[in-house]
């Protein structure tokens, strides 16, 4: 009927660590604050690699999206972690706003 | 026996909460309005007389983490924090005993819910209606018991499943001899798609479909739906209205709202039966 992968996806075994940065943000705002702070330190303790670390810092949540990360760790490691909401301009600046155009 | 006196739903979404970045006097404006049909439902609420608020709502990664990620979880504990972003706002009383005999019941039903006794908190999901739907109740002492049904991290309860718990809570509090009254919530949608590339779109037409559906009474049907067109059209959460529409053995819907925002299509729905 409709050709869309499933969109709220099981996060892959792989990307436990960024996984567990992400849920850390969201629900934690003196975690959030010790990683706005100094976000290297804080993903060195949760033992990121220097390639999940370089993902997360480029704050690109398309490329996160199509490397099979969590859309809600998404939301939380995009905005949440430097103090940002996705508005209007913040979407377009990043990239938002892809069409699901497959639908029949 | 208790009582399930009525039921509705709508969205849970943070900027519900709070408006968190600048927007244009009409985006200020209905979402103003959205936030007073939430206040019209709580007034409802105490008007039926509820004393209890059972919320159908879907952790974001935020109460549970991978570690442990149920599929479907009441909460029997004493009381709970409830928070927006981990920043909580409120505690408030459950209902521990009326909790208990659900989950009970529910198991002996062949639904085998998890349980839990105490939560850190639980976030927006929850949070937002109920801070919303309390203004409108005003001072009136009124329990909330959330409960947790996954429909948001892969794999997730299917919409038929949500739609027959709702049937099975309302079964189970038919025969209680307690005498709580309960009112029923299922929070989420309608179209967005949150943490996306995908975000800043939504499906009106999908949206529209799914408020037609409810108002012809058309929720079993409606429950067919599989999760690939609930995430191609943002209404991934409409297992919790289900479940909501179930428990109140809805035969329709009053649309207190439908606003098709540039980010959200957000709709309150009042359950008619």
């Amino acid at each position: 009927m409709i050709e869309v992968p499933v969109v709220f996806r099981y996060p892959p075994l792989k990307h436990i660590r960024i996984h567990k940065l992400g849920y850390m943000v969201f629900r934690d705002p003196k975690f959030r604050e010790a990683f706005m702070q100094d976000p290297k330190k804080v993903m060195d303790e949760l033992g990121l690699t220097k390639e999940e670390q370089d993902l997360v810092l480029s704050r690109d949540g398309v490329r996160m999206y199509d490397l099979g990360v969590q859309p809600y760790i998404i939301f939380a490691l995009v905005w949440q972690a430097f103090g940002e909401w996705p508005s209007r301009e913040q979407i377009a600046k990043l990239g938002y706003g892809r069409r699901i155009t497959e639908k029949s | 026996m208790a009582k399930i006196v009525g039921g509705a739903a709508g969205p849970h979404s943070p900027v519900v909460y709070k408006l968190p970045w600048p927007e244009s006097p009409e985006y200020v404006s209905n979402m103003e309005r959205l936030r007073q049909c939430y206040v019209e439902v709580g007034r409802r609420m105490r008007e039926l007389g509820a004393d209890t608020l059972l919320v159908f709502g879907a952790d974001h990664v935020q109460t549970f983490w991978f570690g442990s990620f149920p599929q479907m979880m009441l909460f029997t504990g004493e009381e709970a924090d409830y928070a927006v972003g981990g920043n909580k706002l409120m505690r408030l009383k459950a209902n521990p005993e009326l909790a208990e005999e659900l989950l009970f019941g529910l198991v002996d039903e062949g639904f085998d819910v998890g349980f839990s006794q105490e939560i850190e908190f639980f976030d927006h999901p929850f949070t937002v209606p109920v801070y919303w739907i309390l203004k409108g109740v005003g001072d009136a002492d009124v329990r909330v018991v959330p409960f947790h049904v996954n429909t948001n991290v892969h794999p997730r309860v299917k919409p038929k499943r949500c739609y027959e718990l709702g049937r099975a809570v309302r079964g189970v509090l038919e025969r209680s001899k307690r005498a709580d009254r309960v009112f029923v919530i299922g929070t989420g949608g309608l179209s967005h798609y949150p943490g996306t590339p995908y975000y800043g779109t939504i499906d009106e037409e999908a949206d529209r479909y799914i408020l037609e559906m409810m108002k012809q009474g058309k929720f079993s049907e409606l429950s067919d739906v599989g999760y690939d067109w609930l995430d191609a059209t943002g209404n991934h959460e409409l297992g919790s209205w289900l479940a909501a529409a179930g428990a109140v053995d809805a035969r329709s819907v009053e649309v207190m709202i439908y606003w098709p925002a540039w980010n959200n299509g957000y709709s309150v729905v009042w359950f008619v039966r």
